[in-house]
């Protein structure tokens, strides 16, 4: 699931306090689990700038709204009309949502409510972790299903640093050493020898270093193709 | 959340208080404990100031941001969660 | 158990003391289905805990417990409340007793008194309060505290200016119900019951017997129990803390513990079990109070013995800076003119140390009633030498007469949470006793059919109550009235001079039939104690109950703003229309029904799981035992005597016969829960051996096990035993020898990191083991390395007895341990011995640790599988440490026995029996009632996101079949956290819907500016 998190107040109010009509706009997916864009957040933080704009003395109309998704355009269809209406959208939604939109709508600038942080799980209630880094080569089969990609500060490939200590990483003693993990998991698995074979130099480009990747599922796209074509 | 709030109320100037002025205050209360202290507050005849009303939840659990966005929007002056 | 004594037996229970104990035993009783009839000498109910202010070791506030239960016991249905009241007399046998009571003349009439307190006002006779321990004075004309149930005043005839001089008579002028009658003569009433339950409650020690202690004379020496109203908001102070002599705040304070306790010579002898907690907690909350206080307690032994007391204490050292001093006071002495107190005492060293003190406090102890014994003799049961009702080890809560139980302090002084066990365990008893009789003598009520509102606007009526001159003195009613009148959706509104008497009950009634009524509001006093009260009115009218809303201008506005007759007035309509906006927003509400298993699953089979399971199947219910062992018997296997000298494999023979061949109980030996599912009533589990039981309620008697000690060469030498193992020798014939030494050590694997608490069992064991040895051969030489002895309660005597037949007794401090060492067969002990403040070096034939006891390694796979959390140690936690011992949060789950905490046999029994009571009162329903106010869970809302899931303290969200989060109404209490926490907002409570709530804040700020 993707993680975010709001930004401070102050910020958020920069950014929408010279506009006269903004829509505080939610996302009910990843960052509402999160407690951070959803439809709740959304009416929250409406309530908190109307607020602010009252005692600034400046008059702003502040709306919320939100759907079921940002990342995909028929979700959109019901709350266009208050979007249009807007003349600034305080976007919610992951920085996926707020690219999706901006696209769409025009002369109507989004601005992002929240910093995208990560892709992580939900250990406890109100604790999240970041997991993956979703850099399109996965090598979890050779670490014990534990990522170093994401969980080791220096993203090392073979083995810890000089850094870690006691099962800790050196930029923190809250922050678990990724290889200390992965080690005590392969024990477990009765896979530690593979701990000494050699990874190779990583190909980086099929991450983010690559420019911005896309998929196309050919059996999908080429259906849909077909139902537009009908369809004009 | 909590250092938004935080945030927004630092920004307003301390006003002149008029004289007689009350501030509105609103209270939640959790059905079983703070609204059963107020209760006792009557029973005591201790006074306060009439402008304080109370609003009973079934826990302050129950309470949520915008009940109290909501009450500051309308013009109370404070909220007063117990529970 | 279940003998049949007499053919048919009485449906009814006599419940003599209306204190916590008898209160709780009444509730289970009745709400199971039996008719209750409390007596109680008071004009109200309450007993001990309502004087108190906080409870250990949680800190809660005692009232805001109790006065929920109170309110319940006094609406029952099934429970009549006799009060002024004292039993006569009592024939007959178990099953059908016939007994007089004497009522004595109240002189207010409860049926025309609204309670609303008018006559107290104008009473011009002032009076000490008893309530209050004389810090405060009441009227002649009284309540007994402001919380009193029934609120029915009571005129104190010997202080009564018209019943002394003839004159007055201004009560009855300001009753404008007329509920005054000085002609009352009381009243005597016969009644026939199938059991008797007493639960008389205590009298606490009179400390100025002791005279050097200054009690009465010295005024800033108080009792624990004044302390406790100093404390109390609603106390003399107000909640501040004062000295009475002259009203400063004090800054040292004193405790002096054991007044009246553990002296045979001048006062009682024995513990009297709560003093050293009560005392802890009144220093802590006295810091709390006010930091500048220094509280210093003079003991004699720390005495925290229960779940999580030693925590207690430690908190209380480090955290609130109590000062714990371990020293005997002679003598209280006031200095001249100043009312400082100087205290005398002996350092550890011997040396004499005098120490000013600005307050002290008495930690007096319990005792029974002066008429005790009178009181026995009533019922024809006897007593003990101490005038506490005779009981027996194995059978905690039956006194020397069939059919008569005993519970609380009448059995032997105990805390809040053992007595509120003792009252399910009672209940248990007589569920047992008479369970073929449930249901004979009980009422339910019958309502006509619920009105349907189906396309109705709201129709709302508004009923504003004068309370007399209670609310009419300060607020205007009548505006009130005029004001919200013609509001949306109200279509009648009017005035009454008291909401809740009867005629205004049969008018409102009438009202809603004829104006057509769909919502009701009625403007008087708190919901807390009178919305169920309207709420049947408008039922019996016909509208489903929950189409009510109390708007309380009573305790909420008139009462706090007197003389303020136009913001009071204000702030009542505001009330008003607040709840107005929220009538219109009310829904019919359905409480649902379930069926209900009557069968119980009880997991463990040692004697707490046994006990429970005959007690559940002499009630009538089928009962599966799971154990996971062959055998049933558990701890107690390795157990040959108690302390009173009881033979415990006789009577553990006995019980596991009784098991085996009781018709109603199935054993599954060498078994365990492989999957469990549902919820009360209907819960259903697979055991490990593949057998399928569907039951209504589930006991946790999962056990404890005896620590394994790895201390003082336990492994290394067959020198060094355990107080088990010991026990066993003894039991098997062996004698000690002449000038033979056997040293024991105590607190080996207890209170101390990480296990800090005490095991409590281990100073009786040693004391125990220590007085056979003694008996076996008076030459055996036989020390006891302790921290602190423990023998609370009645069971202080046997410490006594150890040392009279020259048991040594030597203390040692937890940072200076006992160091042993072993020479050739013996074993060299070195230690402290404070009294001589010297070295002591013992040379031991035998070394014998008396160690703890933890909680089974099941215990925690137990938890997680029904979801109850532990305690640090490890122990299961119950849903209160107080009111509720023996439940969990989770409806249909109870705990008995080690699971829940180290205890005694006679207290594992006990508390056993009460999960049998608990769990009785829900077995005994043929369908469990839903509440109407429970969080209502929208799926199509819902995304799963378990943040419900995970905080819900009563575990009603869960994951369906189809993996998404969905809600069990069951369970539910209608808090509302699922509300406050959920992303998507798909939870919203019943008649506190966030419509309902945001109306009610829309109609409460509707005048003031928006902010500018």
């Amino acid at each position: 699931m993707i993680i975010g998190k709001q930004k401070p107040f102050e910020e958020i109010w920069d950014m929408i306090k010279n506009f006269k009509k903004v829509l505080v706009f939610g996302c009910n997916t990843c960052v509402a689990i999160c407690h951070a864009g959803g439809g709740k957040e959304a009416e929250i933080l409406a309530s908190m700038l109307r607020m602010r704009a009252s005692l600034e003395g400046v008059e702003i109309e502040v709306k919320h709204a939100a759907i079921e998704r940002h990342c995909e355009p028929e979700f959109f269809e019901p709350v266009m009309d208050n979007v249009r209406t807007s003349d600034m959208v305080l976007s919610l939604a992951c920085g996926v949502g707020v690219n999706f939109l901006s696209e769409r709508i025009g002369n109507i600038p989004v601005y992002p409510g929240i910093n995208t942080e990560f892709y992580g799980a939900v250990p406890k209630a109100g604790i999240f972790t970041e997991l993956c880094a979703g850099c399109g080569d996965c090598i979890l089969h050779l670490t014990g299903g534990i990522c170093p990609i994401a969980r080791c500060a220096k993203s090392l490939m073979n083995g810890p640093c000089g850094g870690t200590n006691n099962g800790k990483c050196e930029i923190s003693q809250d922050v678990d050493c990724a290889w200390y993990l992965i080690l005590e998991r392969m024990k477990k698995l009765g896979i530690l020898e593979k701990m000494f074979e050699i990874q190779p130099l990583r190909d980086w480009s099929t991450g983010m270093y690559g420019g911005p990747r896309r998929i196309i599922l050919d059996h999908i796209e080429e259906v849909e193709a077909q139902e537009e074509r009908k369809g004009s | 959340m909590v250092k938004a709030e935080e945030k927004v109320l630092s920004v307003e100037e301390p006003r002149e208080i008029s004289s007689g002025w009350e501030p509105n205050i609103l209270a939640f209360a959790c059905h079983y404990c703070a609204f059963a202290a107020a209760d006792l507050a009557g029973v005591m005849r201790l006074s306060y100031p009439p402008t304080v009303k109370v609003i009973r939840l079934p826990c302050t659990g129950k309470l949520d941001y915008i009940h109290i966005l909501h009450a500051f929007e309308r013009g109370v002056d404070g909220a007063f969660v117990a529970g | 158990m279940n003998e049949k004594i007499s053919s048919i037996k009485k449906g009814s229970v006599l419940v003599v003391g209306g204190g916590i104990g008898g209160m709780q035993a009444a509730l289970d009783l009745a709400d199971s289905e039996f008719k209750v009839h409390m007596v109680q000498k008071d004009p109200s109910i309450g007993g001990t805990m309502v004087m108190l202010d906080k409870t250990f070791p949680t800190g809660d506030c005692s009232m805001c417990m109790i006065s929920p239960k109170m309110v319940e016991v006094g609406r029952h249905l099934n429970i009549d409340i006799h009060l002024l009241a004292e039993v006569v007399s009592v024939e007959g046998e178990p099953g059908d007793f016939k007994v007089k009571i004497k009522i004595a003349p109240r002189y207010v009439a409860p049926d025309k008194c609204t309670g609303c307190g008018d006559c107290e006002t104008k009473c011009p006779k002032k009076v000490s309060s008893e309530f209050e321990q004389g810090l405060s004075v009441r009227k002649a004309i009284y309540s007994l505290f402001p919380q009193a149930v029934p609120n029915t005043r009571v005129i104190d005839k010997d202080n009564c200016l018209y019943f002394k001089k003839g004159r007055c008579r201004l009560c009855e002028k300001a009753c404008k119900a007329g509920a005054i009658n000085y002609k009352d003569k009381g009243k005597e009433i016969e009644l026939h019951v199938g059991a008797i339950i007493l639960c008389p409650g205590l009298d606490r020690y009179d400390a100025k017997v002791r005279g050097e202690f200054g009690l009465g004379r010295w005024k800033n020496v108080v009792t624990a129990i004044q302390f406790e109203r100093i404390l109390s908001a609603s106390g003399p102070y107000k909640g501040e803390i004062k000295r009475p002599i002259d009203g400063r705040h004090p800054k040292r304070v004193a405790w002096i513990q054991c007044v009246g306790s553990r002296d045979s010579h001048n006062a009682n002898p024995w513990c009297s079990s709560v003093c050293c907690m009560y005392a802890t907690k009144q220093a802590i909350i006295a810091r709390e109070h006010d930091s500048e206080i220094e509280p210093t307690i003079f003991f004699m032994e720390m005495r925290s013995f229960g779940k999580d007391f030693d925590k207690y204490v430690e908190r209380a050292k480090t955290e609130y800076g109590v000062r714990y001093k371990r020293a005997m006071i002679s003598a209280v002495r006031e200095e001249p003119g100043t009312g400082d107190l100087l205290l005398r005492y002996a350092a550890e060293d011997g040396k004499l140390i005098d120490e000013i003190f600005d307050l002290v406090v008495l930690s007096v102890g319990l005792e029974p009633h002066k008429d005790s014994v009178e009181f026995a003799k009533t019922f024809g049961i006897e007593t003990n030498s101490y005038r506490f009702a005779k009981t027996f080890p194995l059978k905690p809560v039956q006194t020397t007469r069939k059919g008569i139980y005993v519970t609380g302090t009448y059995h032997g002084p105990k805390d809040i949470p053992e007595t509120v066990m003792q009252g399910s365990a009672v209940a248990g008893e007589v569920m047992a006793l008479l369970g073929e009789a449930r249901g004979t003598e009980t009422v339910a009520k019958e309502f006509p059919p619920e009105k349907d509102l189906t396309g109705e606007e709201p129709r709302i009526g508004v009923l504003v109550c004068h309370c007399g001159t209670n609310i009419a003195s300060t607020v205007e009613v009548e505006k009130v009235v005029e004001t919200v009148k013609d509001l949306p959706g109200v279509v009648y509104a009017t005035n009454t001079l008291y909401a809740c008497s009867q005629d205004s009950q049969e008018m409102l009634k009438k009202i809603v039939r004829e104006m057509n009524l769909n919502r009701v509001v009625v403007a008087s006093c708190t919901p807390r104690t009178h919305e169920p009260l309207f709420q049947e009115t408008i039922r019996d009218a016909g509208l489903n109950k929950y189409l009510f809303d109390l708007a309380d201008i009573r305790e909420q506005c008139s009462w706090c703003h007197m003389g303020h007759k136009e913001e009071a007035t204000k702030k009542a309509i505001k009330i008003v229309k607040m709840a107005i906006a929220k009538a219109r927003l009310l829904e019919p509400l359905k409480t649902d029904t379930v069926e209900v298993t009557p069968a119980a699953m009880v997991i463990g089979g040692g004697i707490a799981g046994m006990t429970t399971a005959l007690s559940l199947a002499d009630q009538g219910f089928h009962v599966s035992i799971v154990e996971r062992e062959k055998e049933l018997g558990g701890l107690l296997r390795n157990l040959y005597r108690t302390l009173e000298g009881n033979d415990v494999q006789e009577f553990l023979k006995a019980r596991i016969e009784q098991v085996l061949s009781h018709e109603r109980i199935r054993v599954y030996s060498d078994a365990e829960v492989k999957k469990t599912g549902g919820f009360v009533g209907n819960f259903e589990t697979t055991l490990t051996n593949g057998n399928v039981i569907k039951h209504g309620v589930i006991v946790l008697a999962t056990g404890g096990v005896e620590y394994q000690p790895t201390e003082y060469f336990y492994n290394e030498s067959d020198r060094v035993i355990t107080q088990r193992e010991l026990e066993e020798k003894l039991v098997s014939g062996e004698n000690p020898r002449s000038g033979e030494q056997y040293v024991m050590i105590q607190c080996v694997g207890s209170r101390e990191e990480p296990n800090q608490y005490c095991s409590r069992i281990c100073c009786l064991d040693a004391i125990k083991n220590a007085v056979t040895l003694k008996e076996k051969n008076p030459k055996a030489q036989i020390f006891i390395l302790y921290r602190d002895i423990r023998t609370y309660g009645l069971r202080e005597d046997y410490y006594r007895k150890a040392r009279d037949i020259g048991v040594f007794f030597v203390r040692y401090e937890v940072d200076k341990k006992p160091v042993v060492e072993k020479i050739g067969d013996k074993l060299g002990i070195k230690t402290r011995d404070y009294m001589l403040n010297k070295e002591l070096i013992l040379n031991a034939d035998w070394l014998v640790l008396s160690t703890g006891l933890r909680p089974h390694p099941k215990t925690e796979t137990v938890g997680e599988m029904y979801k109850v959390t532990r305690n640090p140690d490890g122990y299961f936690l119950e849903a209160h440490v107080k009111l509720r011992p023996v439940d969990f949060p989770g409806e249909g789950i109870f705990v008995a026995g080690l699971a829940h905490a180290p205890k005694n046999l006679d207290e594992t029994i006990s508390q056993a029996l009460a999960a049998a009571g608990r769990a009785g009162v829900v077995l005994s329903k043929e369908n469990l009632a839903v509440s109407g106010i429970v969080a209502k869970h929208r799926k199509d809302l819902c995304m799963s996101c378990l943040s419900c899931f995970r905080v819900c303290p009563f575990d009603s969200p869960y994951i369906d079949e189809e993996g998404k989060v969905a809600h069990n109404e069951i369970k539910c209490h209608g808090c509302g956290i699922c509300a406050g926490i959920c992303p998507a907002k798909a939870f919203q409570v019943n008649s506190f819907r966030d419509d309902q709530i945001l109306a009610m804040i829309d109609a409460a700020v509707e005048c003031e500016p928006v902010i500018k």
